[in-house]
C-alpha cells in the first residue's frame, strides 16, 4: 500500500501540492487527472520516489520513506516499474540491453536468458531486438519501456501520459497490457488528461483522483 | 555457489559497460584518441631518457680509471714539448689551429683539421658537453695502426674515418692510396692511407653534410704522426682524453714544469664523470620537468572532457537511478569505464610509442645506438601509471554522477 499523508510540495515560492494526501490500495488501477501544471506529474514523481516531498509523510507497506533517502533506490529496484511519455530509453544500447537494464542492479534476478527471449518474442520485438533503440518508432520504444518496466516483476507501475506519444493503435496495446498486469494483482498508477483513456479505465474499475486547489481529491 | 553467482554478476557488469562505451563511437574513440597520444608522448619520451642514461653508462664503461683530461689553450711548440714529455696522449685542445686542405681525386679542395697523433690516439675520448652529452671513441674499422718508422716521421702515413673514405673512393678500396695535404703556408705533402676507423656518432652526419656542400662548418679529422702538426679541434666545449698511469699530481706537476705560462689544466676521471653527470643531470631535470608539465596538462584537459562527457550523460544517469540504480553503483560504473578507456588508450599508446622509440632507436643505430638495450619496464611503469591516473580523474565524474538528481537529471533525456 501506498500512502501519502499531509504532504506540501514547493518549487521555491510555486506550492504545487499542499497538505494534502492520497491512499493507494495494492492491486488497484489509479489515476490522476487534472489539467496542465495541475500537478500530476508532481504526485507520480513523489510516489515513484524521483522526488522528495518538501513536507508530510510517504509510507510504503507502512514504512515512512520520507526520512530515509538512502534507501530509495532499493524500493525502486524492486517494488517499482514505470512508463512515461517520453519513454526514458537508453537510445544507444540495444533493445536487448534496455528491457533487461533493472535486472543489471539486482543480483538474485533469477530471469535466465531464456525467459528473456521468451518475453521479447511475447511482445513482438525480437526483429529488433539487437538494434539501437534510436532506430524504433514510438510504438516500438513504448513496448521496450513498457517490458523493461515489468521485467523485474514490480509490485507498483507509474505511467505518465504513457500514451501520448503513440497513435491510438499503440496506445490501445500499451493501454491492454497495462490491464494485464493489473489484472495479475499489479497496482497501476497512470496519470493523463486522454479522456477516452480515462473513460476505459474508469470501465476496467479504475480510481480516479483529481487536483483542485492543490489538494487531491477523489472523482466519481 | 555465492561466489560463482557474485564473478558472473560481476562479470554481467563489466560486459554491459563494454556495450556501454562503445554505443557511443565518437565519444569513446575521442577518449582514446585523448588518453593514447598522452601516453605514447610520455612513452617515447621516457624511452628517450632510458636510451640517453644506456649510453652513458655504456660510454663510462668504455672509459678506463685512469684517463685523464688536459683542456686548455697551447701553442704549436707547447704542444710538441708535452706530447714528448707524455707517452699515451692522443690529442689536446687547441683553438686556434691552422687549417689544412685535403686535395681530393677530382681536384676539389676540402677543409680538414689534421691531428697529430700516436697509437694511442683510439684510446682518446672526446668529451662533448653540448646537448648531447657524451664521451666517444672510436675503433679501427680496416688497415693497421702507425708503424715504428711512422711513429718516428721517417714516412708519412694518415689514418681517415670511414665516410671520409667513401667520399674520397667510394667502394673501392682506400688503404695504400696517397692524399695530398696543403698547409696554410703553401706547404703541400702526400700521405698514404694505411687505415680507417669508425665514423662516431655526431661526426658522420656532419662530415656527410660538409661534404655534400650543405655546412660550412668543417670537422673533417684526419689523423697523423706528424710531429709538427698541432692537434686541433674547432671546439666550443669539447676537449680530449687520454690514458695515463702517472697520478694526478704528478701530472699537474709535469704540465706545470713543461708549460709554465699554458692555461692548460688537468682533470681526473671522477672530475669528467662529475661534470658529464652534472650536465646530463641538468638535461633530465629540464626534460622530466617538461613531461611533468605535458602530464599535468593532459590531466587536466582530459578532466574537462570527463566533466563535458558526463554532463552529456545527465539523462542517462536519471534513467539508471529510476530504474534502482544505487549512488555508488552509477559512481562505480563510471570509473570502471574510465579504467577500461584507460586500459585500452594506455595499451595504444604503450605500443605506439615503443614502436616509434624501436624506429628511432633502428636509425640511429647506424651512428652508434646500437648498443642501446630496448627495454620493457619503463613502459609497463608508464601503464600502471597511466591507467592509475585515469582511473583517479575518473572520480571526478563519477562524484558529478552520484550526486545527480532523477528529477533533474530526466529533463535532459
Ligand atoms: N523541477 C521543477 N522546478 C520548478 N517548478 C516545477 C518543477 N517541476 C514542476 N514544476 C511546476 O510545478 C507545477 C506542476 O507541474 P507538473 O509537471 O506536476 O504538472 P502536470 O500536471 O504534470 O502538467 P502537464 O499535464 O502539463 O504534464 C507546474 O507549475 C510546474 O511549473
Ligand atoms: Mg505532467
Amino acid at each position: 500500500m501506498l500512502e501519502l499523508k499531509g504532504i506540501t510540495k514547493s518549487y521555491g515560492a510555486n506550492t504545487v501540492l499542499e497538505n494534502t494526501g492520497l491512499v493507494i490500495e495494492d492491486g488497484s488501477f489509479v489515476c490522476i487527472v487534472g489539467g496542465s501544471g495541475s500537478g500530476k506529474s508532481t504526485i507520480l514523481n513523489i510516489l515513484s520516489l524521483f522526488d522528495t516531498v518538501t513536507s508530510g509523510d510517504y509510507y510504503i507497506d507502512g514504512n515512512n520513506v520520507a526520512t530515509e533517502k538512502n534507501k530509495h533506490h532499493l524500493y525502486r529496484k524492486s517494488l517499482f516499474g514505470f512508463v512515461f511519455q517520453s519513454f526514458y530509453l537508453l537510445e544507444d544500447l540495444s533493445v536487448r540491453d534496455n528491457l533487461t537494464l533493472p535486472l543489471l542492479y539486482v543480483k538474485d534476478n533469477g530471469v535466465s536468458d531464456m525467459e528473456i527471449d521468451e518475453i521479447i518474442n511475447g511482445f513482438g520485438l525480437t526483429s529488433v531486438a539487437e538494434m539501437p533503440v534510436k532506430t524504433l518508432s514510438g510504438g516500438e520504444m513504448q513496448r521496450v519501456a513498457f517490458v523493461r518496466a515489468i521485467i523485474n516483476n514490480p509490485k507498483y507501475i507509474f505511467c505518465d501520459e504513457p500514451t501520448g506519444n503513440l497513435d491510438s493503435a499503440n496506445a490501445d496495446i500499451i493501454f491492454k497490457f497495462l490491464c494485464g498486469e493489473n489484472q495479475k494483482g499489479k497496482t497501476i498508477v497512470m496519470v493523463t488528461h486522454d479522456t477516452a483513456l480515462i473513460e476505459r479505465a474508469k470501465t476496467q474499475g479504475a480510481v480516479i483522483y483529481g487536483i483542485e486547489e492543490r489538494n487531491i481529491v477523489r472523482l466519481p | 555457489m555465492g561466489l560463482k553467482k557474485e564473478i558472473s554478476f560481476a562479470f554481467r557488469r563489466l560486459r554491459h559497460i563494454f556495450k556501454v562505451i562503445f554505443a557511443n563511437k565518437l565519444r569513446a574513440a575521442l577518449t582514446l584518441a585523448g588518453i593514447s597520444v598522452c601516453v605514447l608522448v610520455l612513452t617515447v619520451s621516457v624511452l628517450r631518457m632510458d636510451s640517453s642514461f644506456q649510453k652513458l653508462r655504456l660510454q663510462f664503461s668504455f672509459m678506463p680509471q685512469n684517463t685523464a683530461i688536459l683542456r686548455g689553450d697551447i701553442n704549436p711548440e707547447e704542444f710538441s714539448y708535452f706530447r714528448s714529455a707524455f707517452a699515451g696522449i692522443g690529442a689536446v685542445t687547441y683553438k686556434k689551429a691552422p687549417d689544412y686542405t685535403l686535395q681530393t681525386n677530382n681536384d676539389q679542395r676540402i677543409r680538414t683539421h689534421v691531428l697529430g697523433v700516436d697509437n694511442n690516439f683510439l684510446k682518446t675520448y672526446i668529451l662533448d658537453l653540448s646537448i648531447n652529452t657524451g664521451v666517444y671513441s672510436s675503433t679501427l674499422t680496416s688497415g693497421r695502426l702507425f708503424s715504428e718508422n711512422e711513429l718516428a716521421g721517417m714516412e708519412s702515413a694518415v689514418i681517415i674515418n670511414d665516410s671520409v673514405a667513401f667520399y674520397l673512393y667510394g667502394n673501392d678500396n682506400p688503404l695504400g692510396k696517397s692524399i695530398l695535404l696543403s698547409a696554410e703556408n703553401g706547404e703541400i705533402k702526400s700521405y698514404v692511407i694505411i687505415g680507417t676507423i669508425k665514423d662516431s656518432y655526431d661526426s658522420a652526419s656532419s662530415y656527410v653534410s660538409y661534404l655534400d656542400g650543405k655546412k660550412e662548418e668543417y670537422d673533417i679529422n684526419i689523423y697523423t704522426t706528424e710531429k709538427n702538426i698541432v692537434t686541433t679541434s674547432n671546439s666550443y666545449g669539447y676537449a680530449l682524453l687520454f690514458v695515463s698511469d702517472m697520478s694526478l699530481s704528478l701530472l699537474e706537476e709535469r704540465v706545470a714544469d713543461y708549460l709554465p705560462s699554458s692555461s692548460v689544466s688537468v682533470y681526473s676521471y671522477a672530475d669528467i664523470k662529475d661534470a658529464v653527470e652534472e650536465n646530463h643531470s641538468m638535461f633530465v631535470r629540464e626534460f622530466v620537468s617538461l613531461i611533468v608539465i605535458i602530464v599535468v596538462c593532459e590531466m587536466i584537459s582530459l578532466s574537462i572532457f570527463m566533466i563535458f562527457a558526463i554532463k552529456e550523460r545527465v539523462g542517462e544517469i536519471g534513467i539508471r537511478k529510476a530504474i534502482g540504480a544505487s549512488d555508488n553503483e552509477i559512481a562505480v560504473q563510471f570509473v570502471t569505464e574510465y579504467a577500461v578507456l584507460g586500459g585500452i588508450g594506455t595499451v595504444i599508446g604503450c605500443l605506439v610509442g615503443f614502436f616509434i622509440n624501436l624506429i628511432m632507436l633502428m636509425s640511429g643505430a647506424s651512428y652508434g645506438f646500437s648498443f642501446v638495450n630496448v627495454t620493457i619496464v619503463p613502459v609497463l611503469l608508464i601503464a600502471l601509471f597511466s591507467i592509475t591516473i585515469v582511473t583517479f580523474l575518473s572520480l571526478i565524474p563519477a562524484l558529478i554522477a552520484r550526486h545527480v538528481k532523477i528529477i533533474n537529471a530526466l529533463r535532459f533525456v
